[in-house]
């Protein structure tokens, strides 16, 4: 046996890591269920698609959940273990799934009306994201603007554009070719992007924290250190760790005296100068005064931005209204010229 | 203290959102649909710009999805007028009647099989009767065929 050139060895490991990789199948079978669920113009049962997709949903939870410890694709995404208790991972998972499923059923749906309906679901799903991630008012505003705005008009279209049932080309697409292209590009862009997110390494912000809950372990002068005093860490030249503004000024002082002893151990860190202060104002997402500082943020950094959306919304308004009557008395010239 | 994960959760759902709504927009030839699955696409985004936003802790990104919100509002309304004015121009909302659009050197698409309706997609939904039936006139039924 000669020796294989380094390439074909590179790729032959490559390849056998991809075909290993359970995350790669969970993304591929996804892709197929897709396919297989998209209307076509043959008569082929909807199960198949279904099936496949629930064993790649299945998959993919088993893949976060870390059921297979050796897969190599997404070493370092951890899906499930986020901040907190099994209760929030639940309330997670199951937007998530509602999101996902609801948005395969948009495009699937053979009738336009229940797609704009399986969309509203799809919105409930994000509006929970985001209320989970902390962003209130934008979750109450998909709400509001979304499922109550631009669905329903999307609904008084179709039931005036479409009222005498189904129609032909809901139940067929621009054949097997178009399909199974948008299919694959979509299964290469999750992938890559997955990828990309998987090779992340471990956040600063999250090295930082660890070093204060080591020092809350050692030490023992009666301070409760917690990792939610962290708000910021940034590294430059200079490593800037900025906690929240409602730590007390006790802690401060421990976390100056103590934290550069721990983080200079990090190898990285070493020969850079370190800043402990304490925020002004809290800048932190989660505050309690979440309205108010978004208020703020949105009506003094970004006033000039406001007040061209006013505008744009006006214009398009017009546009909307000029749009309709000038087709209205061009329709009506051509019918009486005709 | 798992911002990172967090983060990377956003941004793979936020991408899961937006493939599925671009396969939806390719595919899908109903005018209505396709436009449903452009706001899909922009939902994808905006789970982003707010995993962003938290990850950094900075209010520019959910400003940002702020603007969006405002602007789908927008181009909904526009669409949707476009819409009525193709569907009273062609009476359909099928995309292919404006394939006239091409390039002149490529050649028309047409539909090489239609198939039948199943029993399955003929399931509209309901609405629980209430209050007393009311009296239909024959005659205007006939005049208005459609209602």
């Amino acid at each position: 046996m000669g020796r294989l050139p380094p390439a074909i060895l590179f790729a032959e490991s490559t390849l056998k890591n991809l075909v290993l990789d359970p995350l790669v199948w969970a993304i591929a079978l996804g892709g197929i269920a897709l396919y297989a669920l998209i209307p076509r113009s043959t008569k082929v049962s909807r199960s198949i698609g279904v099936t496949l997709g629930a064993i790649s949903v299945g998959l993919f939870l088993l893949c976060t959940m870390g059921f297979f410890p050796t897969h190599q694709f997404l070493r370092n995404l951890p899906l499930l273990p986020l901040n907190g208790t099994f209760t929030s991972q639940l309330v997670f998972s199951v937007c998530a799934l509602v999101t996902i499923v609801s948005a395969v059923c948009t495009i699937t749906m053979r009738s336009p009306v229940y797609a704009a309906i399986w969309f509203a679901v799809t919105l409930t799903g994000v509006s929970g994201l985001l209320l989970f991630q902390g962003a209130q008012f934008l979750g109450l505003a998909t709400i509001v603007v979304y499922a109550g705005a631009i669905v329903v008009t999307f609904l008084f279209v179709v039931m005036l554009a479409q009222s005498d049932g189904h129609s032909t080309y809901d139940r067929i697409t621009w054949g097997h070719v178009p399909r199974a292209m948008s299919v694959i590009a979509a299964v290469l862009m999750v992938s890559v992007l997955t990828f990309a997110v998987g090779r992340e390494s471990q956040d600063e912000r999250e090295q930082v924290a660890m070093a204060i809950e080591q020092l809350n372990r050692e030490a023992s002068n009666g301070v409760e250190l917690t990792a939610d005093q962290l708000a910021n860490v940034r590294v430059s030249d200079v490593i800037a760790v900025d906690l929240r503004s409602d730590v007390s000024d006790e802690t401060l002082k421990i976390l100056q005296s103590q934290l550069p002893a721990v983080l200079t151990q990090i190898d990285a860190w070493q020969n850079k100068p370190l800043r402990i202060e304490k925020l002004s104002r809290n800048n932190d997402l989660l505050d309690s005064e979440h309205m108010a500082h978004l208020g703020a943020e949105m009506f003094g950094r970004h006033l000039i931005s406001v007040e061209l959306a006013g505008t744009l919304l006006l214009v398009a308004l017009v546009g909307a209204i000029s749009i309709v009557i000038q087709g209205r008395s061009n329709d009506q010239e051509e019918s009486t010229t005709s | 203290m798992n911002e990172l994960n967090l983060l990377s959760n956003y941004l793979l759902l936020g991408s899961l959102l937006f493939v599925i709504g671009m396969v939806g927009f390719i595919v899908r030839r109903n005018m209505i649909v396709m436009f449903l699955c452009a706001e899909m696409m922009l939902q994808g985004v905006a789970l982003s710009f707010a995993a962003w936003s938290r990850f950094h802790h900075d209010w520019g990104g959910q400003v940002m999805v702020i603007f969006m919100i405002a602007v789908a509002a927008c181009e909904a309304g526009i669409a949707l007028a476009l819409i009525l004015m193709l569907f009273h121009r062609s009476d359909s909302l099928d995309i292919v009647v404006w394939q006239d659009l091409r390039e002149s050197i490529l050649p028309p698409y047409v539909d090489r099989q239609i198939p039948e309706e199943m029993d399955e997609d003929r399931v509209w939904p309901t609405l629980t009767p209430a209050g007393i039936e009311p009296d239909v006139d024959i005659g205007e039924q006939t005049h208005r065929p459609r209602i």
